[in-house]
């Protein structure tokens, strides 16, 4: 069973304005892997050259963020919920 | 020069009336609407924690809410807007950091406890600078004053 990853509104021109897109996975490093092979214009909105979670990109499994649970190695299963969610912040200084 | 972006004036004033009552703290909220219109904005609490007078931050839990009212609503997600309390209406470097494309920076200065000015801007590519966009809103212009092409500060 693919597992729907929910795809935030500013990155939605990579997915031709999908809101969800599902790939088979059943961690989160190949599940993002898959998710490049469909949509190619993701990989750099999501990774650093260092491979890495860029920091202003958050991914949450079930809720939790994957920083707190097992980063990309985090495993995903039939019936997990994935999303990704930007960094809203800023301000004056 | 950018396509303008209209903006309903209910959503101005409360977009001042919000940022206003956040004083001395910067507010916060989205903006819904359809191709370049605003025709929501919806408050959400500013969760920085350490300098909410010169920062603010939209939690991973608000956006994701946001995002399901756009949908319930059957709207998009076309920014989000800030205040800066006794600061002008222009972008810092902070805000060009956490700007994303296709997401309009919305900023209003709050004067003293009132809110003077606002301006909006885009980026166009990860590593360009903003741009400022005109704000149309018939019958708000003493709020509008749109700042032209103002670089970070």
């Amino acid at each position: 069973m693919p597992v729907p990853v929910r795809i935030p509104t500013p990155l939605r021109r990579f997915t031709g304005d999908r809101a969800e897109v599902s790939v088979k996975a059943a961690d989160l490093s190949s599940l993002l892997e898959r998710l490049f092979e469909e949509c190619p214009g993701l990989r750099g909105q999501l990774l650093g050259e260092d491979r890495k979670l860029r920091s202003f990109v958050n991914i949450y499994v079930n809720d939790e963020d994957v920083r707190f649970l097992d980063g990309l190695k985090t495993a995903v299963k039939d019936g997990d919920s994935v999303e990704i969610v930007p960094a809203i912040a800023g301000g004056g200084e | 020069m950018l396509p303008s972006v209209v903006f309903e004036p209910e959503v101005l004033e409360e977009i001042a009336r919000a940022a206003a009552k956040a004083y001395p703290y910067e507010g916060c909220g989205a903006l819904l609407g359809e191709a370049r219109h605003v025709r929501v904005t919806l408050p959400l609490p500013n969760t920085e924690k350490g300098t909410p007078r010169v920062r603010f931050e939209v939690s991973p839990k608000d956006y994701l809410g946001v995002e399901r009212e756009a949908d319930a609503r059957g709207v998009r997600l076309l920014g989000f807007w800030h205040s800066h309390p006794d600061h002008p209406a222009r972008p810092s470097a902070t805000d060009r950091a956490f700007a994303w494309e296709g997401l309009l920076t919305v900023i209003v200065s709050v004067e003293r406890g009132r809110s003077a000015d606002i301006g909006a801007w885009e980026i166009l590519g990860p590593e360009s600078p903003f741009e400022s966009v005109e704000i149309a809103s018939p019958g708000a212009a003493a709020l509008v004053t749109p700042l032209s092409k103002e670089g970070e500060t």
